[in-house]
């Protein structure tokens, strides 16, 4: 069975890296970008089942990133990380398309199991 | 009640909010760490059996204050963006758990305890417009009131309910050790008690006490 490939998108590096870390030792193949334009680049090249996504992040907003994918229409599945206070981005996202939003700090396996949900509802 | 028009508080709240966030975000990272240690170290265990229960145990420790530390940064930074809006609609249960959470300390300090109601027997439809900061003042007010004049192995809670009609907000004392009469006239008597019927006022409620559940009964209409 192919592994489960999905791009992190988060400003802060030593998170990302650890949890790419946590995901692969789980058999997924995670790959990491720790800003916007970084992170469309990765896009623009290879193909993702799922993006991660943090929504504040210096420079490009993860929701600008989410917008830059929907107009290009790369047909992959969003998840987007948001902190306390911006519940409202989070939801603004999913009118924008993606598929939930997690509240920071994560819990991997709820991380994991919205992973594979996404996955599922993008084959049906 | 305010100075530089509610500014200060303003500029403090949000100074307030944005740190929380980067403390929140710290934890995060502290969290995924250690959570890589000990995905490692059921992938390849310690070789000496000592090293790995002291290992296990202190992992443990980071987990449990990672997640403490969580809840703390949570509550303080619902806190701190109280004074995002001068004007709000305040849940009064929420406003009950909120003070409980941000005060806990200061009643550990005394050895007593401080506890919200549970949620069978709080009501969680009772909303009031209002400063939001000036509502926890009051509450915080209130419940510092019942710490001062209360000795150690104490209990109070916290909670939002109808009260003879009104929206209010309870904070009952338990394990007295004195009479309800004379723990309510010390609460009276306490140079917080005018500071806390100021800051009622301010709000348009008012404070009183209760010596049938001895306290302080807080009226928010």
């Amino acid at each position: 069975m192919n592994k489960v490939k999905v791009l992190l998108v988060d400003d802060e590096e030593e998170f990302v890296s650890a949890l790419a870390e946590r995901l692969d030792i789980r058999g997924i193949e995670a790959h990491v970008a720790t800003d916007g334009e970084q992170a469309l680049e990765m896009i623009e090249n290879d193909t993702f089942q799922v993006i991660v996504l943090d929504v504040i992040m210096p420079g490009i907003s993860g929701l600008e990133v989410l917008q830059r994918i929907n107009a290009k229409q790369i047909d992959t599945a969003v998840i987007l990380l948001t902190g306390h206070g911006s519940t409202k981005e989070g939801l603004e996202g999913m009118r924008m398309g993606a598929f939930d939003y997690l509240m920071k700090p994560l819990d991997i396996d709820d991380l994991i199991s919205k992973m594979h949900e996404t996955i599922e509802f993008k084959k049906s | 009640m305010s100075g530089i028009n509610g500014k200060d508080v303003e500029f403090f709240g949000k100074i307030t909010a944005s740190m929380t966030h980067e403390f929140k975000n710290v934890l995060a990272i502290i969290k995924e760490s250690a959570g890589l240690m000990e995905d490692i170290t059921k992938i390849a265990p310690l070789s000496d059996n000592k090293h790995q229960e002291k290992f296990d145990n202190a992992l443990a420790t980071v987990k449990n204050q990672l997640n403490r530390g969580m809840e703390l940064s949570t509550v303080f930074n619902r806190f701190a963006h109280s004074p995002d809006k001068p004007r709000a609609e305040i849940n009064l249960k929420d406003l009950a758990e909120r003070v409980v959470l941000l005060s806990d300390r200061f009643a550990r300090l005394k050895h007593i305890t401080l506890a919200a109601a549970p949620d069978d027997k709080a009501d969680k439809t009772l909303n009031i417009p209002g400063n939001p900061v000036w509502a926890q003042m009051a509450v915080y007010q209130a419940v510092e009131c019942c710490l001062n004049q209360l000795p150690p192995a104490c209990e109070i809670t916290v909670t939002s309910r109808r009260i003879d009609g009104h929206k209010g907000i309870l904070i009952a004392c338990a394990n007295l050790q004195t009479d309800a009469a004379d723990f309510c006239q010390s609460l009276k008597n306490s140079e917080h008690w005018q500071e806390l019927e100021t800051v009622m006022d301010a709000i348009n409620g008012r404070a009183q006490t209760s010596e049938a559940e001895p306290g302080i009964r807080l009226l928010f209409d």
